[in-house]
């Protein structure tokens, strides 16, 4: 396999570390990494957790004795509300309490005795023992119950993690007129469990760390092991170790550390709250990195097209995906370009544009008052305004602002004279060709790079948007993700992988994975071709069978 | 992906040389070929192509044979440090002065139709950052770049040159080399012919970045060999749609093919913008190639490692070269002797070269 090269995350992620270790050193408010370990000193361990957690009212201390012939207080440590109490009742404190140590041998020796209770008492599939405080605070606020035994430096900690959460609802970012209607929730082994129903293979790695030194918010990463480049999944580790920062409030808080380019326009990550997206990225040799509190899913590596690319692609026939995807292609151009385009010709071309079609545009624009770069930039103002009002207003108010400012007050404004007719066409023809992108993170860089193009087009015409175009070119191809080149397969051009760019092979053609994720395992389908060229020209063999049958 | 490094493909290499071979020459090339050969200089053209083909090959060996290094690291060596500096020294001054005629060209070309009246301080200045920004990049950036833009202009080239079929007689080809039609005594438009062959330098420049050396020649040969069959037919076209005598007499006849093929307006009242467009990204190429190359070379000889550095410190002094003659064709009579350097590296240097480095093979042996 070649050697893999992989950027590092950040240039200041050094200094950062190097700052937030000197800020911990002085600072005693965030929890240390190594703390203090339990004593046998039941009262002193009891003391020293109500000092740090038990302030607050949630955090519950229940007190009771374990009877054994020389009864043992116990104490049950856990946050109301991150708990399932019929767990905790029924399996921990019913089973402790009433507990009949005349039928036990083992309870007659005291030595061990966190242990002997692990083995013997508590009906609870997850439990663990725990020697260190700090380790032990962590696992309480994560909603585990703490069982601390009179005379024990070890607690038992038991898994009792329930809590309210919405349930598994279709994805209202990422709609799909076919294809699963299930998305990701905002918990994380309930995320992490719906990406095993669909992949049951036994490669399947759930790798779970704690990222914020505060928030200590679970984070897993997902990939096939025997399919995901180990280097790749060693960067996206190395990455996301190195993140310090207090707390990880949702997915994008690690997107812009571990991306290649942080101060890029565009994302070099996908974002994605659709379990089949995810999954048929792990089948591709992805990663993909789950956060707990978040149905927002990060996929790396991308590539530039990919964010042109919806789940929806891969589910129709591959002629109308391909449409589409053209469609979607020339929707790209528009939501850029065409505001701009406009600009350019009609300032300083005109001549280019049919004679016919420059007296109408002449025609409607007679008597307003603006210059064409200040219309434009009016208008598309105007968009973004109403875009921005109808996302923060509840549902049915948000429609009606988009209605009524669309409609009535770009008519109004026509019939004011104040702007013409073509550029409502045309800012309309923008704004709709933005929608487009299937992904947020895209459409917002398309919708910001508009405006510097537009006053580009204005200054120097069509040659000053050739070099603006060159110019974007020029970042985009020094954009990685992951080390994989932003613009691939089109350039660097990768015959293989052009199967699902523009072009979009049949599924029995695409018999491999996509080279630029440099998979382990690079065969997704057993077939006599070598290239997906190859495969186009022998078709499914049921099919032939089922024509020598004389359907 | 690697960055740097050995991170070219000899597919993008064969797109370099293309990309730095075809740029505004190809505008004023069959006119030229017209000038010297009349109706059959796109023979010409074929024929001074494929002998480009052939110290294509050489060039290409020469690389692979130093496989880690660049011309300007291992002529010394074979040419001895005084001959190999001067050779250094021209072989840089080949590659900068592409740099001024290319902005000059991309001037008029732009106030010829996209923005008549332009000041040269802006359409220049741009143009020169934009090429001094996409130079200072990564070399694999760089290919990347040169590999979408060459190829979009190419194929709007292609575009334009069949769609001018229609005005196409293969009368106007004929004859072949007939005495009263050739004007051999034309040197300097002779040389300015050669001139637009000239792109082999890229590769003996690039080798130490290609993946795989061994695929040097080869890639090589065939940008040469496609450069001779676009330009080859670029001009047969011209030739047989304006005819030699009408050709001769229209400085940009790339231009005028376009106009030829305005068809009924539909979307676009005219097709010649939209050719010169799509060409800036083929002069942008060549600058681009040529900046990163001059970069590279010179930083390799005064041993500075930001090449960076000698991009931006070389804008203002390419802005007044670029800026100081009149029109570009005051610059092709002016750079007949850059042509004629172009010339004797090719077939005298270059040739030489591989023999020394067999030489000294021969003698390690």
């Amino acid at each position: 396999m070649k050697k893999r090269s992989f950027r590092r995350a950040r240039p200041v992620a050094e200094f950062r570390k190097e700052k937030a270790k000197k800020e911990r050193a002085g600072n005693e408010g965030g929890p240390p990494q190594e703390g203090p370990a339990l004593t046998t000193d039941f009262t002193a361990n009891i003391n020293y957790l109500k000092e740090r957690i038990g302030v607050s009212n949630d955090v519950v201390f229940r007190e009771f004795v374990f009877p054994l012939p020389e009864p043992v207080q116990a104490v049950l440590i856990f946050v109301d509300g991150l708990i399932t109490k019929d767990t905790i009742n029924e399996y921990i404190l019913l089973s402790l309490t009433t507990f009949e140590a005349k039928e036990a041998d083992w309870a007659k020796d005291r030595r061990n005795l966190a242990e002997k209770v692990k083995d013997h008492v508590l009906a609870i599939n997850e439990v663990s023992l725990e020697s260190n405080l700090t380790l032990m605070i962590t696992a309480i606020l994560s909603g585990e119950t703490a069982l601390l035994l009179e005379g024990e430096d070890r607690a038992l900690i038991c898994n009792t993690r329930g809590w309210e959460h919405r349930g598994i609802e279709e994805p209202s970012t990422e709609a799909a007129v076919r294809g699963p209607r299930v998305g990701f929730n905002e918990i994380l082994r309930s995320n992490t469990a719906q990406v095993r129903r669909w992949i049951r293979d036994p490669d399947l790695r759930v790798k779970t760390m704690k990222i914020g030194l505060r928030s200590q918010t679970d984070v897993a990463l997902v990939y096939l092991e025997t399919v995901a480049n180990p280097e790749l999944v060693a960067a996206v580790e190395e990455r996301l170790k190195k993140i310090e920062i207090d707390g990880v409030v949702e997915s994008a808080y690690l997107q812009e550390y571990i991306e290649d380019r942080p101060y890029s326009l565009f994302p070099t990550l996908q974002t994605t709250e659709r379990v089949d997206r995810v999954v048929g990225a792990v089948l591709e040799g992805k990663v993909a990195v789950l956060v707990d509190n978040t149905p927002f899913a990060l996929i790396m590596p991308i590539t530039f097209w990919q964010l042109y690319y919806s789940a929806e692609d891969y589910y129709h026939r591959w002629p109308l995906t391909f449409l589409i995807r053209v469609i979607r292609f020339i929707a790209f151009f528009f939501s850029l370009y065409l505001p701009a385009i406009f600009i350019a010709l009609a300032v300083h071309n005109p001549e280019l544009i049919p004679f016919n079609l420059a007296i109408k545009i002449a025609g409607t624009r007679e008597g307003t008052p603006f210059p064409i770069f200040l219309e434009t930039l009016f208008m598309e103002l105007a968009i973004e305004i109403l875009r921005e009002a109808s996302v923060r207003l509840p549902g049915p108010f948000g429609q009606t602002i988009g209605i009524v400012g669309g409609f009535i007050l770009g008519d109004t404004a026509v019939r004011a004279g104040l702007i013409s007719p073509i550029m409502t066409i045309i800012v309309a023809l923008t704004a709709i060709s933005s929608f487009t992108a299937p992904s947020f993170g895209v459409a917002i860089t398309m919708r910001i790079l508009r405006f510097p193009l537009m006053l580009v087009a204005e200054i120097g015409g069509l040659y000053g948007l050739s070099l603006a175009t060159i110019f974007l070119l020029i970042n985009m191809t020094g954009l990685r993700s992951f080390g994989v080149p932003f613009l691939s397969p089109v350039v660097p051009l990768n015959l293989s992988d052009l199967k699902d760019s523009f072009f979009v092979a049949p599924r029995w053609a695409m018999i491999k994975r996509p080279l630029v994720n440099e998979p382990l395992d690079l065969r997704r389908e057993a077939s006599k071709a070598n290239h997906w060229w190859e495969a186009l020209l022998m078709p499914p063999k049921h099919r032939k069978r089922r024509r020598g049958k004389g359907e | 992906m690697k960055t740097g490094g050995r991170s070219l493909s000899a597919r993008q290499v064969t797109l370099m040389i293309l990309g730095y071979g075809i740029g505004g020459g190809i505008l004023t090339l069959p006119s030229l070929a017209a000038g010297i050969f009349g109706a059959s200089g796109w023979l010409a053209v074929l024929v001074i192509g494929l002998l480009y083909v052939g110290v294509a090959w050489i060039a290409g060996r020469l690389a692979e044979k130093f496989p880690e290094e660049t011309i300007i690291e291992y002529s010394p060596r074979l040419l001895g440090k005084v001959i190999g500096l001067l050779f250094n020294l021209a072989f840089i001054a080949l590659l900068y002065l592409v740099i001024p005629v290319n902005i000059r060209i991309l001037q008029e070309l732009v106030n010829i139709s996209l923005l008549p009246g332009a000041p040269t301080w802006f359409v220049s200045g741009t143009y020169l950052l934009a090429l001094a920004y996409g130079a200072s990049r990564e070399v694999d950036q760089i290919a990347q770049v040169n590999e979408l833009l060459i190829e979009i202009a190419i194929f709007v080239g292609l575009f334009v040159v069949v769609a001018s079929f229609q005005h196409f007689d293969p009368i106007h080809l004929l004859p072949v080399f007939s005495k009263d039609q050739i004007n051999l005594d034309q040197m300097e438009q002779l040389l300015g012919l050669t001139f637009a062959f000239g792109s082999l330098p890229v590769v003996n420049m690039v080798v130490p970045y290609i993946r795989n050396p061994r695929q040097t020649t080869k890639a090589t040969m065939k940008a040469s060999f496609f450069i001779a069959l676009i330009y080859t037919f670029f001009t047969a076209v011209s030739l047989g749609v304006f005819g030699y005598k009408e050709a001769i007499d229209l400085s940009w006849i790339g231009l005028e093919l376009a106009k030829s093929v305005n068809s009924r307006a539909v979307i676009l009242q005219r097709l010649d913008l939209v050719l010169i467009v799509s060409w800036i990204s083929a002069l942008y190429t060549t600058g681009l190639i040529s900046s990163f190359l001059v970069g590279l070379a010179l930083g390799q000889l005064v041993r500075v490692r930001k090449k960076a550095y000698i991009i931006w410190a070389l804008v203002p002094v390419t802005y007044y070269l670029s800026a100081s003659l009149k029109n570009y064709f005051i610059w092709t009579r002016w750079s007949i002797y850059v042509a004629l350097l172009s010339l004797v590296i090719a077939f005298f240097f270059y040739p030489l070269l591989y023999f020394l480095s067999l030489r000294k093979e021969k003698r390690h042996e």
